[in-house]
């Protein structure tokens, strides 16, 4: 603890700052939260290779950097980064920071879409009762971080049997620009009522100019038969740290699926964790980590199937180049209870150099006896046949490996049904390659 | 056309072609015949510029041009075509857009415009509809999930779209039905022309019947060891290949070149 003191005084004083200008709003319960989740963060520290969750993905230089909370006085200009489609398709959306209270979003009978700080001062019941209750934070230093320092994000419900009309989109451009060495934690939480529909559209992007790091955290709950579609797209600048968490809840017959797209960034762990809490749910998670340079990314699923007759599909993708390094951490917990469990999940990767590195780590822990359960893994490198083929019909070896890559990302991309996202998505992930 | 000279290949290590000898002019069909094993795919192969196989001696001439010394789009895009014995899958690849992109990066090569997505469209259902093709099928990946005879159709369209002066066909006849043979022989006959060339590697004098070659060759441990018009198909179709062999065995290793008209 002693000698990690000087990298953490930074995180104290921004604390006290932060509280002296929120402490006022809602109420005293998010005062206590924050504090016992700034306790917990100066007790862990920042985790050490030594850590098994962290083995393969060390966090030295953020912890390093002396990243510092975002100044709310608005000095810190922030630039905007590309955005990810051709504008033009049809979303609610929120950006932040830059939405204040009682901008953007929705809200009419039985929707509430806001910034997470206005449902706060609302004082909504749903906001309490969820809020910091799924993604715990006893265990992980930067949920902890999260948990005391969340200002900016989203909240979000639907009443039951609500159906959006569009999607809803949150935009979280990096903290950058102006500022230099900052943290933000974006904190979003998202309750889908019995038989609602939603489907939610958060991206995280960057410029390279500067050193930042955003910490987010989603809390995601899903009440009987909900059904959401989340996509989760990163591209962050080249300097960027993203450590991100999206702790999900699941009733009975609810479905949720996520589609995470990753590129760019220094270090980049995103962890996305399913509960699957009532019979029947149904969890597909789709990633797709696109790598280069010497980029670290470190994707990480926790599926734990609680109840029975749960079915989760997993397949997550990536693409390295150059000396990039993955990480791929897929667990599967079925509990004693949860028979008739129907899980299966798959690792797939193409190492386009001979420096790309990937620990790529499925672990299965099963409890019940009656499941079905497999996964797989698989790394190699461009098909030699299929490259000739190619240039037996007169394409470029350059192109012929990028129509190749392409074909090997496509299986996720092509599940993006929002098609302008789809196809910016595409242009993105292939520049990306070609840095 | 296509000069090949004293073409000897191996493959880690085992040398498979040993000595070929074929010229194939403008205009002409030559058939390629013999057992399995034999080398016709290499040599279908080392033309077309796979370079698993390492060629230890010879040399071939496209147009004049030292052939082998082009990189295999090279040789693609100045009009060099394999049909594949075994064409690859390729999941998650888009028909269209691949063809589209090869058909354009020949049209680049003869300093000819790109076509764009509706012209090149309108031009594939010409030609699909030669070959009888289902659209469908370019609508799916590259021949994924193709059963043999469609990726054999698929290869013969290819060839139709891409235009080429020399067209190497191996084993195109080969998993056909009755119907799809005709269909894939009146492809090849509509292609036929006398600016250009075609190699047909086939094991059976069906698809000769249909596509009437000017020589045939028969190809054994990695020679030709005996050339002839288009009877020698119909005897080696009704003797097999022994007495080729027989024949072929003192006199082994002349590599003989299509005989003189
Ligand atoms: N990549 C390779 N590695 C090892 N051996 C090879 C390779 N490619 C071809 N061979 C060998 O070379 C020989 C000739 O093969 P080739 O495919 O040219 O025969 P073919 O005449 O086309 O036969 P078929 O009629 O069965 O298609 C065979 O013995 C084959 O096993
Ligand atoms: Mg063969």
């Amino acid at each position: 603890m002693m000698e990690r003191g000087a990298e953490e005084q930074g995180y104290l004083e921004d604390f006290e700052k932060l509280t002296a200008r929120v402490s006022s709003n809602g109420g005293a319960w998010l005062a206590d939260l924050r504090n016992r989740a700034m306790k917990r963060f100066r007790a862990l520290g920042f985790p050490s290779t030594r850590d098994e969750e962290w083995k393969y993905t060390s966090v030295e230089a953020v912890r390093k950097a002396p990243l510092r909370i975002a100044d709310s006085s608005g000095a810190d200009t922030v630039r905007s980064p590309a955005p990810f489609a051709a504008a033009g398709w049809d979303r609610y959306e929120l950006a932040f920071p830059g939405t204040g209270n009682g901008a953007g979003g929705a809200r009419s009978d039985g929707v509430f879409i806001g910034p997470l700080a206005d449902a706060v001062d609302a004082r909504l019941p749903w906001v309490e009762s969820h809020l910091a209750r799924h993604a715990d934070y006893e265990d992980h230093a930067f949920r902890a971080l999260n948990t005391a320092f969340m200002e900016d994000g989203a909240a979000v419900r639907l009443d039951p049997g609500r159906t959006l009309d569009k999607p809803v989109h949150l935009a979280f451009p990096a903290p950058s620009g102006e500022a230099r060495n900052r943290i933000a934690h974006p904190r979003t939480l998202v309750v889908v009522g019995a038989g609602s529909r939603l489907t939610l559209v958060e991206t995280y992007t960057g410029s390279d100019a500067d050193t930042c790091c955003t910490n987010a955290v989603t809390e995601i709950v899903l009440e009987e038969d909900a059904v959401l579609d989340h996509y989760r797209l990163l591209r962050q600048g080249e300097k960027a740290f993203h450590i991100g968490t999206v702790q999900v809840y699941q009733a009975r017959n609810s479905r949720y699926r996520s589609h995470s797209v990753t590129s760019g960034g220094a270090i980049t762990r995103v962890e996305i964790n399913a509960r699957l809490d009532g019979e029947g749910a149904d969890c597909q998670l789709q990633g797709l980590y696109v790598a280069g340079g010497r980029q670290h990314v470190d994707s990480r699923t926790v599926i734990e199937h609680a109840k029975p007759h749960g079915t989760s599909r997993e397949l997550y993708k990536g693409v390295l180049n150059d000396r990039a390094r993955a990480v791929f951490n897929g667990k599967i917990v079925v509990h004693e209870e949860a028979q008739k469990t129907d899980a299966r999940q798959s690792n797939k990767n193409l190492i386009l150099s001979r420096d790309a590195e990937i620990d790529s780590k499925p672990q299965l822990e099963i409890l019940a006896d009656d499941v079905r359960c497999s996964h797989g893994t698989t790394i190699g490198q461009l098909e030699e046949d299929e490259l000739f083929y190619l240039r037996s019909r007169g394409l470029d070896p350059a192109v012929a490996r990028k129509l190749l890559v392409h074909g090997f990302a496509s299986e996720i991309l092509d599940g993006i049904a929002i098609e302008l996202l789809k196809d910016g998505l595409t242009a993105q992930v292939f520049s990306e390659l070609e840095a | 056309m296509l000069e090949v000279r004293n073409l000897h290949a191996r493959v880690e290590g085992k040398e498979i072609l040993r000595g070929i000898d074929l010229a194939v002019g403008a205009g002409e069909v030559h058939a390629i015949m013999g057992p399995n094993g034999s080398g016709k795919s290499t040599l279908a192969q080392v033309l077309a510029g796979r370079d698993t196989y390492e060629v230890t001696a010879g040399e071939v001439l496209y147009k004049g041009q030292d052939l082998l010394g082009m990189a295999p789009e090279l040789r693609a895009v100045e009009g060099v075509f394999l049909g594949f014995q075994y064409p690859v899958e390729i999941p998650g690849l888009n028909s269209l857009y691949f063809l589209r992109a090869a058909v354009n990066a020949v049209r680049t090569h003869r300093g000819e415009e790109e076509l764009d997505a509706v012209d090149f469209m309108a031009l594939a259902q010409e030609k699909m509809k030669a070959v009888e093709m289902g659209e469908d099928l370019l609508r799916r990946p590259v021949n994924a999930g193709f059963s043999g005879g469609e990726k054999k159709r698929a290869e013969i369209f290819q060839m139709t779209m891409l235009e080429p002066a020399l067209a190497i066909l191996d084993e195109t006849d080969s998993g056909l039905d009755i119907d799809a043979l005709k269909v894939v022989a009146h492809g090849i006959n509509l292609f036929r022309s006398p600016e250009r060339a075609i190699i047909l590697v086939t094991h059976y004098q069906r698809l000769l019947d249909y596509v009437v070659p000017d020589f045939v060759h028969v190809i054994q441990n990695g020679r030709l060891v005996k050339s002839g018009g288009k009877d020698l198909a119909r005897q080696l179709e009704d003797s097999g290949y022994a007495w080729v062999e027989e024949e072929a065995g003192e006199g082994s290793g002349l590599g003989e070149r299509g005989p003189a008209a």
